[in-house]
């Protein structure tokens, strides 16, 4: 009777794995970084147009960071151009995306960033203007697109933006990089209209 | 001439004591668990919470003990109550719930709602935030009207999260310009709140005859108005990411969305 209820369990056991890998299979899992998100209406407005998506599961969003974690079926080959337009549909704006699909295989957003640095490595260190995760995000990921960089690090509380990169670039460079996605160093300022396309939660102080 | 002195800092003493007391004095929090508070009325004496993150209504008592929950709302936002009926916005169906005594009605609203983040009753009055739709959704107790559109300038509104009714004007929260803008009930703009407090989201909103008062989500600060936009009071002492705020019975209460609670405070 042991012997039978052991074999039982076994099966049982067996089926189960089989049947999570084979959905396993069938699932890609999607990771979007989001620019834009301040608070729950936010959040639930990227989930609310991420469901028009028939199939979508496991929707969820970190709200400090912007990052949107969702399952998709695999047979309906979602591409990264089509999360980037539900994104944008939703009033945001996609950072990156990043595909990991049934198959294992992995597609994300291209970027420029260089992973063989040439030279010595330099850091860079000067204040950017910002307020939250959000300016967090879109400053570190801007700048670490940038050619010769290998790492870029904003701090939320001191507005230092800390930079590790090759010599063949200048300060200079890194900050008209931020000032061009609207913040502000202490040497180039923002263009005003650019500023004011930053989401509400973005909108640091200015100075004069 | 010394006595002179201190009658003049008696009389000094009574005016401050005076102005203190019209300020809001924090009384004491009620922890709500794990409920994430987006919006909540009274109903007697027990709250009623819209916990968005849980898709769920609860009623808690005053002390936060959970008294029911009522699950399955998608989304549910910035509610109301008139008498039995509890109006609730969900912003997952685009839908406003007539809720009554446990029995779902949808509301008939022309045009379609995209994502309703608040609404209010006041008499047969209904005024509905249509967030994604940048507008007010009103009903004047014969016909419904809208008015706001997407943009920055007066008239206009970026994602409206908060609305209340009062006798001769509705107020929006008026959530990504940042300000509250305070409409006649035509649908003319005539006022705007808070430009210079540099609010950083305005989510929620709560209007009587003497007081506007907004909730600064991401500056952790809820500020109190009159009625001509001038700042009375700036509270801050354990504020948490505030969505909504109210007073009942001489009370006011905020809720937290990241602190999982609500303050109450007295003057």
């Amino acid at each position: 009777m042991k012997n039978i209820f052991v074999i039982i369990l076994s099966l049982f056991l067996l089926g189960t794995t089989y049947n999570i890998n084979a959905q396993s299979k069938t699932i890609d899992q999607f990771t979007v970084q989001v620019d834009g998100l301040g608070c729950p209406f936010c959040a639930y407005g990227l989930e609310k147009k991420f469901k028009e998506l028939k199939g979508i599961k496991k929707v969820k969003i970190e709200m400090e960071t912007g990052i949107m974690n969702f399952e998709y079926p695999s047979s309906k080959q979602l591409s990264i151009e089509q999360v980037e337009q539900q994104v944008e549909k939703a009033g945001y704006t996609p950072v990156n995306v990043s595909i990991t699909r049934a198959d294992g295989s992995l597609e994300q957003t291209e970027n420029n960033n260089t992973t063989e640095i040439e030279g010595d490595l330099q850091n860079i260190v000067f204040f950017v203007a910002g307020n939250c995760g959000m300016c967090k995000s879109r400053i570190e990921n801007t700048v670490k697109k940038m050619d010769g960089i290998q790492s870029a690090e904003w701090n939320k509380k001191t507005k230092q933006l800390t930079v590790k990169t090759s010599s063949n670039i200048s300060q200079a460079d890194i900050e008209k990089a931020v000032a061009n996605i609207g913040h502000d160093t202490k040497s180039i300022k923002a263009k005003t209209e650019t500023y004011n396309n930053l989401p509400g939660c973005c909108q640091y102080e200015r100075g004069q | 001439m010394k006595q002179l002195f201190l009658i003049m800092l008696c009389i000094f003493s009574i005016f401050s004591c005076a102005e203190n007391e019209k300020q809001w004095q924090f009384v004491e929090t009620i922890d709500l668990g794990t409920i994430t508070p987006i919006g909540f009325v009274f109903q007697g004496n027990n709250i009623w919470i819209a916990d968005g993150d849980h898709n769920q209504i609860v009623e808690v008592n005053q002390k936060g003990k959970i008294q029911n929950v009522f699950p399955n709302f998608e989304r549910p936002m910035h509610l109301d109550i008139k008498g039995k009926t509890f109006f609730i916005p969900e912003y997952g169906s685009d839908q406003i719930i007539e809720f009554t005594n446990g029995q779902k009605d949808s509301l008939e609203v022309p045009d379609g709602l995209d994502a309703p983040a608040g609404v209010a009753v006041y008499n047969e009055e209904i005024a509905i935030a249509d967030f994604y739709n940048h507008r007010i959704v009103y009903f004047d107790g014969k016909d419904w009207m809208f008015f706001g559109k997407e943009g920055k300038t007066k008239g206009e509104l970026y994602y409206p999260t908060d609305v209340q009714i009062l006798s001769s004007k509705i107020v929006v929260a008026d959530a990504y310009n940042n300000r509250i803008q305070v409409f006649d009930k035509n649908g003319k703009s005539i006022q705007t709140i808070g430009e210079t407090e540099k609010i950083n989201a305005a989510t929620g909103v709560f209007a009587n005859e003497e007081e506007i008062i907004v909730t600064d989500f991401e500056n952790n600060r809820v500020l109190v108005y009159n009625h001509r936009g001038e700042l009375q009071q700036i509270i801050s002492e354990k504020v948490e990411k505030p969505t909504d705020i109210l007073i009942e019975k001489g009370t006011l209460y905020i809720a937290n969305y990241k602190g999982k609670n609500l303050l109450k405070m007295n003057k």
